[in-house]
């Protein structure tokens, strides 16, 4: 997992750049950069084609330079605008493909899911579990997944989570929880 | 038909094939692209020479309206002064 929590200074420095690349857009080289491949594999973890999941990315890039004369600093880190960006062109992919939407996750993360969600887990049933784990997801809807997948598929923090889906950090905790919440239920119900 | 398709330890590309994908000059020229399709098509409120002119012609055209109206008001509203002169003149 590429995440990495960004100390206040380093914030402050990606701003200068920022700042830079707003004057001559020759100048954004660095920004691409650095933040190139977390956006592509953010992107082809939601996609699952690589080409396509470049196509994006290379669309995610050019909106975000063409724009970025609007973005301002609000204490959050750049890479949170370019989340942003990107999430929306995945849903705006899929509204026009009208494909399944594509969610990737390790065992792992599975496991450490069905776990938040059950606290005593057999290993006998656990295969099963995941199943109905599944099934359960299934009835999520696409803003609900997005939270699951950041928080459990992703492991990023609370803090990240708030910066990308541009809510406070406590009302992406209480979301988080309200989704877990809401699985258990269907996982009850079924 | 399924919501979402879910993909456990899916592989993800290698290194080389992301760089293979990294093209800054590409984004540059994308990023001309979009610059020059929404410059194309801007609605004319938004063109700010449009609605200078716009704004002009409606200065111009008030400004002919309360030419034409005012030798009008002067007749239909004659002064004191012009009443009495009228009278003395008989």
């Amino acid at each position: 997992m590429e995440t990495k929590h960004q100390t206040i200074s380093e914030i402050e420095a990606e701003w200068a750049l920022v700042q830079k690349a707003q004057k001559d857009p020759a100048l954004f080289a660095p920004l691409y950069t650095k933040h190139f491949k977390p956006i592509f594999l953010f992107i082809f973890r939601r996609i699952s084609e690589e080409e396509l999941a470049g196509d994006i990315t290379a669309l995610v890039f050019s909106k975000a330079l063409y724009n970025l004369h609007q973005y301002n600093y609000r204490g959050l880190p750049f890479s949170a605008w370019l989340y942003r960006i990107a999430l929306n062109e995945i849903q705006g992919y899929y509204r026009q493909s009208k494909k399944e939407r594509v969610v990737s996750f390790s065992s792992e993360a599975l496991g450490m899911l069905s776990q938040d969600i059950r606290e005593e887990e057999n290993a006998q049933e656990q295969e099963e579990r995941e199943q109905q784990l599944l099934q359960s997801l299934e009835e999520l809807s696409e803003e609900e997944m997005v939270y699951i997948e950041l928080r459990f598929f992703e492991g990023r923090s609370f803090k990240e989570i708030a910066d990308i889906q541009q809510v406070t950090e406590n009302n992406a905790k209480v979301k988080t929880y309200r989704i877990i919440e809401r699985l258990r239920k269907i996982l009850i119900r079924k | 038909m399924a919501k979402y398709k879910f993909k456990k330890e899916s592989k993800e590309p290698s290194d080389e094939f992301i760089r293979s994908k990294m093209d800054f000059n590409k984004i540059l020229k994308n990023q001309q692209v979009i610059s020059n399709y929404k410059q194309a098509t801007k609605p004319l409120y938004k063109n700010r020479f449009f609605m200078g002119f716009m704004i002009l012609l409606g200065v111009i055209c008030l400004v002919i309206i309360f030419e034409e109206r005012d030798p009008q008001e002067a007749t239909v509203k004659p002064n004191k002064d012009s009443i009495v002169v009228d009278t003395l003149k008989k």
